[in-house]
């Protein structure tokens, strides 16, 4: 099959898996006890008015009722009002989406290369002091709460030393929106104060978010590596009289990729989804943090949506992952 | 000469001052939470934080000497008739909206027309109104088929601000009341305009220049959306917020040991008490409730739960309001009594279960849920703490689907009948007010005397009587009236506290000596 025609079924299979997380979601947040109309209202709601706002938003029709106008709505790219914000689902995603994906764009890169170059150099420099640091970096990344490590960070780079901003994307005017990504922005409009000012905003929560991801790619990589320096065609390459670099980069580190590779990738997927406890303690106006606010307020369309989104960008992303694989590997046929 | 050099000396003291003042008078506010609109019509608690000085009302209440008082907004005077049921005002001329829509009697009536259209919570203060109608140009009356003592300072509510006609414009169907363009703008006559809201990130209020009244010296106000209190703390600490709200009881402490930083405290209008469900088979009996009442360890609640951030209540009706008596009765631990009253209830060492909920809305309330475990323990009742999500603890208090339940409320005016009014009042059972769904028809008499009686003296008689009664029969069990705490840097003048507006600092009177 050519990859053309591999990418084609992948998506077509997307809509299925689409299908079935907008259902499973929409009976299980229906089910949950809560009265969004209730929440709506307010705090000293009469039962009129309660009774009112339920039929201005539609909970008072049967769930099927309910379900199949909102699966019409779908096919027709419709999302929804946010019963909060009163705006449509999709505007208000449009609205947070890019500061997450900004955020774990970057987490994800700067996870990628850094935990990678660790884990090789760990492999290499198996046993030594090089080895049992990157060991230490990496227990130290998944035992420790990424909000008590992004905590301690705003203290000791912010408050003590005044290095970097703690909280919010940007201290000033943001930059003109061309794509909602503050440093993109800074740089097609040429908006050097603002490109500088999102990025000096950017490193703190990134460092966090990356951390943890970096730890469980630098111990892949070292483990990957390790077993494919133990493979026949790495001595036979040295043999043939290869230099090192050609050796390591060039034909084993590309093997040891694949595993590496799944492990960024459902990173990647999980952070895009909700990086929750970063966004709220750097006050990062991303998706996780207006997920949960639709969550405890029962704004059913709100979470609808953003579990479609979270639930295409997992799906694309796993996609992605499975092209590059043949890519890396060329034995690897779709 | 030495009168030339003394005139110079103050022009140059004078100049240096109003550099001094002059100078960034933007104010940075961080609050862990944001509005979900700037529909000051549609608005209820943080909402209110942003948009209440948008806007003006027909009155104002204000603290003066200690003492709240109703004071000239849009309204220049006022009257209230004998019999409290028509409130008459007459408007300031020459006042313009932002939008540039003159004020009169048409406008004020139009903006109550959307107000009572809407129907929201944010008119609740209101639904004492029967009818309104223009008198002439810059006259508006209002009528109550029934006395409402109370009524004056309903119009000082934020919910009550009035709205600019020309918000007519942004109707996208007829009827609609312009909803979804006021949930991102404002149009009012107040002392500042919103210039930005970046949702997610912050709101900008800048001062409004052609303000009628007197103007701030803040040119700016940038409410910062920072969800996790820790965070701002930090920032606080920094000196990037200038004040802050919704601390815990240890950050404000920690904070307060800060010599940049102040902290300013005053007696809320919250208050945290458990509601009691009326109707479960063992709570509707009186003696069960005292019982229950005489329990609990209202001192180590307060001092190990709260801090010691505020006092213990002394009745219904929280300190600095009228009705409020220091001497009222309040049940006090002992268990002997307790356990006695068990008894004749026919419970003779408990024996019997309740359950207690509490949402995340509050932390604490978990812990008072625990204490009051251990507490009912003492007298033989089993207690089955329940935590739930703040949407499900909403919904199962308005249904009654529910034995004990950690409860607070807040005022919103400083005006007793915000309490009895709601708590007591049979027509109020559920989320309405009455939690614990009371009934009582001699207590409902009682607050529909207190509310239309005009007589100070008389009514605060009223008011004493249906405190005594409350107690006796122990709907509810009274916990704490909870402290107010604004944390702020050192720098931040002219801050005070308004009870009738507790969410909202005094933007327009603050200033800052940086």
């Amino acid at each position: 099959m050519s990859l053309i025609a591999y990418v084609a079924r992948r998506i077509i299979l997307l809509i299925p898996v689409l299908w079935g997380v907008v259902t499973l979601t929409f009976f299980v947040s229906h089910v949950i006890p809560g009265d969004a109309a209730q929440l709506i209202a307010g705090p000293r709601a009469t039962a009129e008015l309660i009774a009112r706002i339920r039929t201005e938003y539609g909970l008072d029709q049967p769930l099927y009722a309910q379900y199949y106008q909102y699966m019409l709505n779908l096919l027709r790219g419709d999302l929804g009002t946010s019963i909060l914000t009163r705006r449509p689902v999709l505007h208000d995603i449009l609205q947070y989406f890019p500061a997450t994906f900004e955020l774990t764009t970057a987490a994800i890169l700067v996870s990628a290369l850094t935990g990678v170059t660790l884990g090789v150099v760990a492999a290499i420099k198996k046993d030594t002091w090089v080895d049992h640091a990157s060991r230490v970096i990496s227990i130290v990344g998944v035992s420790m709460p990424m909000f008590w490590m992004a905590l301690l960070m705003m203290v000791l780079f912010y408050v003590k030393l005044g290095w970097f901003p703690g909280a919010g994307r940007i201290g000033g005017e943001p930059p003109l929106r061309v794509t909602g990504l503050y440093v993109l922005d800074g740089l097609l409009t040429g908006n050097w104060e603002a490109l500088g000012d999102a990025i000096s905003h950017l490193v703190l929560p990134v460092t966090a978010l990356s951390y943890a991801v970096l730890s469980r790619i630098v111990r892949m990589t070292r483990a990957s590596m390790l077993e494919v320096l133990n493979q026949d065609f790495v001595q036979t390459a040295r043999a043939k009289g290869l230099a090192e670099r050609t050796t390591l980069f060039k034909h084993a580190l590309r093997n040891a990729l694949i595993p590496v590779l799944t492990v960024i990738g459902l990173s990647y997927g999980m952070l895009l989804g909700g990086a929750l406890a970063t966004e709220i303690i750097f006050a990062w106006p991303g998706m996780a943090h207006y997920a949960v606010g639709s969550v405890t307020s029962l704004d059913y369309p709100a979470v609808m949506g953003v579990v479609l989104v979270i639930a295409v960008l997992y799906t694309v992303v796993n996609m992605i992952v499975d092209v590059t694989y043949g890519l890396i590997d060329p034995r690897i046929r779709y | 000469m030495s009168r030339c050099m003394s005139i110079f000396s103050i022009l140059f003291v004078a100049i240096l001052a109003g550099a001094i003042v002059a100078t960034a008078q933007t104010l940075n506010f961080g609050s862990t939470g944001e509005p979900r609109t700037l529909d000051v019509q549609d608005a209820v608690g943080v909402e209110n934080l942003v948009t209440h000085y948008c806007y003006d009302r027909l009155v104002e209440a204000k603290m003066v000497e200690g003492t709240l008082t109703v004071l000239p907004g849009l309204a220049e005077r006022w009257e209230v008739s004998e019999d409290a049921r028509q409130f008459t005002f007459y408007l300031r001329r020459g006042v313009q909206f932002i939008d540039g829509h003159p004020l009169d009697a048409d406008a004020v009536k139009f903006s109550f027309d959307r107000l009572f259209a809407l129907g929201l919570p944010a008119s609740g203060h209101l639904d004492f109104i029967s009818n309104y109608e223009v008198v002439d140009e810059y006259t508006i009356a209002f009528r109550s088929d029934v006395p409402f003592v109370p009524g004056i300072i309903s119009f000082a509510a934020t919910g009550a601000s009035i709205v600019s006609p020309g918000i007519r414009t942004y109707e996208e169907e007829s009827g609609d009341w312009a909803r979804d363009w006021m949930t991102g703008n404002t149009a009012g006559t107040g002392p500042f305009v919103v210039a930005e809201w970046t949702r997610g990130m912050r709101t900008v209020l800048v001062r409004n220049d052609d303000y009628w009244g007197e103007m701030p010296v803040l040119e700016k106000v940038i409410i910062r959306y920072i969800p996790e209190s820790s965070t701002l703390r930090l920032m606080l600490e920094a000196g990037d917020i200038d004040m802050g709200e919704s601390f815990t009881a240890e950050e404000i402490g920690a904070m307060g040991k800060n010599p940049a930083i102040k902290v300013v405290t005053a007696p809320s209008n919250m208050v945290y008490y458990l509601y009691l469900n009326n109707k479960q088979p063992y709570l509707e009996d009186v003696r069960v409730r005292r019982a229950i009442s005489y329990a609990i360890d209202y001192e180590g609640i307060l001092e190990y739960v709260w801090g010691g951030n505020g006092s213990i209540m002394q009745g219904v009706i929280p300190a600095g309001m009228l009705g409020h008596c220091d001497s009222m009765f309040q049940y006090t631990r002992d268990l002997e009594e307790a356990r006695q009253l068990l008894e004749e209830a026919g419970y003779p060492g408990g024996g019997f279960s309740l359950r207690i909920q509490s949402a995340d809305l509050v932390p604490e309330w978990r812990q008072i849920s625990l204490v009051v475990q251990q507490n009912l323990a003492d007298i033989g009742i089993d207690v089955v703490v329940e935590d739930y999500p703040n949407p499900t603890h909403r919904e199962r208090l308005g249904t009654g689907n529910f034995d004990i339940s950690n409860g607070r409320w807040f005022g919103g005016s400083p005006e007793p009948h915000v309490y009895v009014g709601y708590w007591f009042d049979s027509d109020k059972h559920g989320l309405a007010g009455n939690r614990s769904f009371y009934t009582s028809p001699v207590m409902d008499e009682l607050v529909a005397m207190q509310a239309r009686e005009t007589d100070p003296a008389r009514r605060e008689q009223i008011l004493e009587t249906i405190q005594w009664l409350a107690l006796s029969d122990a709907p509810y069990v009274l916990l704490f009236q909870d402290e107010k705490r604004q944390v702020m840097r050192t720098w931040v003048q002219g801050y005070e506290y308004n009870p009738a507006y507790s969410l909202t600092p005094n933007f327009p009177e603050i200033w800052l000596d940086k």
